[in-house]
């Protein structure tokens, strides 16, 4: 049964699979004269975290303004989204009555359950399902009712693999397990590895990696021949239990890293809290060109911030290796940010790739209070009222996490509060970030902030970028009529300081039983098509 | 013999971990309270409710058991436990909430 909900401009709605849905895209196939190619193999398209696809050469801005643009399909899947979905083209499906060549989309949900989708016609190639997930962890109700597959997983394109985090309730018990799944068939490749880890506390004695009080959130990132996930906490409970994580593994192996990373390594504290966790609303570790690691942390106790054995609400930069801290950055006020549960870490760190008007290796990074900072990678600063942008620009509260772009102008894309701001990296007189342009507001009733991302045919004043968000919900919705959410488009080129709203229309569903789980969902654009995975369902948006 | 042993050391094993992650579960309090949280004096604190009402709170146990938010003046929380004698309520967990009311989760 397929959740309808009202649209908010356009209700073109092809059933996947149906005779309709063929014949559709047998003409759309006639009209392009070519199969997709574009990949999208990790969370927010690179390491970097762009978000941006410079090579659609499909969507221009005309045409998604037109009335050819819409929805093509929903197709319903078993449980909750929390991932980005992927698309690989040229999959050879081995599995299922629908073997052969095909772009395949993966979807993973919260019943560990991946799907691989015909992301062409919207026909549900094969689903596999990894095990029960675990319910409602700890009680704690910032998730749905399961927490199964929650971070984006990752894709090695030319080894033909996906590499996925599945949380399972085994003999009671809550375990994580990482898997390398072939391509074509979601075989395990390798056998999986349960998640497991040590690290020494700093007078000596040995915590152990607790998966009952850990979440693993933050996208999976595949770098320096290693595959490292971030991990934080339920609701912040357990805090005494708790602690922000990364660990990693060996991309061939599956063997943990000899090393991890563990972001409180106090042995005590009278208040009993620990934390400073990974978690960034889902957004992933990132790293850049030379294998550097960057993540944010989260809240912890106020009093204990010392930059070395306990580092919240920072922005850190590690080796690949994991075996130490090289760098970090936290706002002079993580005193206050850690009293009122202002977590700097609610956002992710977006790498600025390197270009030519840029003096530094770049990075940009904001949270709940929405200030967001410009750093530099190569030193990230320290503790510090300012990045190395000065004083940081105000961008809405931020469960959230920033696109970049370029047309000539290196752009950074925020989207705190309820609207889109591009923002220009300006080089001259001095280094900053300048507001070019917002949206109108997209509305949303849960924490504020969204997800964006960006299309682009190149990356020259006219590759008529265009910016692509997702709503979050104004209502909460319940399961047989789910909170709306929308997909929304925007020129990526201003006029004056707005950004023109290209399109709008409903894209799925949120529904959590607490009302309380953000929906951290993000706009995936490959090959013509956009892809917005929610709650049980993949709606999939194209050219009619 | 010491293959039994070790089977009977591993099911203890399981056990208390099973017992322990059955510990960490809450179980179902009798009322839910959402509101703003006023007044913090170490684990107590008062919660203005959606009515306007204020309701005292007192969540040392959700402070004991690890489950509890960071409690800040302003901020938007559920409280989950029993109502003692004076009215005030017991809270086996503090959760955040979302800012805007109407996706609080109904009081019971």
């Amino acid at each position: 049964m397929l959740n309808t909900t009202p649209a908010l401009t356009e209700n073109r709605n092809l059933q996947a699979g149906t005779p309709a849905a063929f014949a559709t895209l047998a003409v759309l196939g006639l009209l392009t004269g070519c199969a997709p190619r574009a990949s999208v193999v990790t969370y927010h398209n690179d390491n970097s975290r762009s978000g941006w696809n410079q090579n659609e050469t499909k969507l221009t801005s005309a045409k998604v303004a037109s009335s050819s643009f819409g929805q093509l399909f929903n197709i319903p899947l078993d449980d909750q989204v929390d991932v980005a979905p992927l698309v690989v083209p040229d999959v050879d499906v081995a599995v299922g009555s629908n073997k052969g060549d095909h772009t395949v989309v993966y979807v993973a949900t919260e019943n560990n359950t991946i799907y691989m989708i015909d992301a062409v016609n919207g026909t549900v190639l094969f689903n596999k399902n990894f095990g029960a997930p675990v319910p409602k962890p700890l009680g704690c109700p910032n998730n749905g009712p399961n927490v199964g597959i929650d971070g984006t997983p990752v894709i090695d394109e030319k080894a033909k693999v996906m590499y996925v985090i599945t949380y399972t309730l085994e003999a009671g018990l809550p375990v994580y397990r990482l898997h390398m799944l072939e391509l074509g068939s979601l075989a395990e490749k390798k056998p999986n590895v349960v998640v497991s880890a040590s690290h020494t506390l700093s007078n000596g004695a040995t915590f152990n990696f607790n998966a009952a009080y850990q979440r693993q959130r933050p996208g999976l990132l595949r770098a320096n021949g290693n595959i490292y996930a971030g991990f934080g906490s339920f609701c912040d409970w357990g805090n005494d239990q708790s602690r922000g994580w990364i660990l990693g593994w060996n991309d061939d192996t599956l063997k943990p890293l000899s090393a991890n990373r563990m972001n409180d390594t106090l042995p005590n504290n009278p208040a009993g809290m620990f934390l400073s966790s990974v978690w960034m609303s889902g957004y992933g570790v990132a790293a850049d060109e030379n294998g550097y690691l960057y993540f944010v942390t989260g809240n912890s106790d106020s009093t204990n911030y010392d930059g070395v054995n306990n580092i919240q609400e920072s922005v850190v930069k590690t080796p690949p290796d994991l075996t130490k801290v090289l760098s970090l950055f936290t706002p002079a006020d993580q005193v206050g940010l850690d009293q009122g549960d202002t977590d700097f870490g609610s956002g992710g760190v977006l790498l600025v790739p390197k270009q030519p008007a840029t003096p530094a290796s770049l990075g940009a990074a904001t949270g709940k209070n929405g200030n967001l900072y410009l750093l530099d990678l190569s030193n990230l600063g320290g503790k510090s009222a300012t990045g190395v942008g000065g004083t940081p620009v105000s961008v809405g509260g931020c469960w959230c996490g920033q696109s970049f772009f370029s047309d000539g102008t290196v752009h950074i894309v925020s989207s705190g509060g309820s609207n889109v701001i591009l923002w220009n990296v300006q080089t001259s007189p001095s280094l900053s970030l300048v507001q070019a342009a917002t949206s109108g507001s997209i509305g949303g009733a849960q924490d504020p902030g969204f997800f964006t991302s960006i299309s682009s045919n190149g990356k020259s004043s006219t590759s008529d970028p265009i910016i692509w968000a997702v709503s979050r919900p104004n209502t909460a919705g319940t399961a047989a009529s789910p909170g709306p959410i929308g997909l929304w488009a925007f020129k990526g080129q201003p006029t004056g300081t707005m950004l023109p709203q290209l399109f709008t229309a409903a894209a799925g569903g949120w529904f959590t039983p607490d009302n309380n789980a953000n929906a951290n969902i993000v706009p995936v654009v490959a090959n013509g098509e956009v892809f917005v995975a929610s709650y049980k369902q993949l709606r999939i948006f194209g050219l009619h | 013999m010491r293959k039994q042993l070790r089977i009977s050391a591993w099911v203890l094993i399981v056990a208390a971990a099973g017992f322990a992650w059955s510990q960490a579960t809450p179980a179902a309090a009798q009322h839910l309270i959402c509101g703003i949280v006023h007044k913090v004096s170490g684990a107590k604190f008062a919660l203005e409710t959606r009515t306007g009402k204020v309701v005292q709170v007192d969540a040392s146990a959700a402070v004991k058991a690890g489950r509890t938010a960071i409690l800040s003046e302003g901020l938007a929380i559920s409280a989950e436990g029993n109502l003692d004698k004076s009215g005030a309520l017991q809270a086996e967990t503090v959760v955040r909430i979302k800012s805007a009311r109407t996706m609080w989760p109904e009081d019971r």
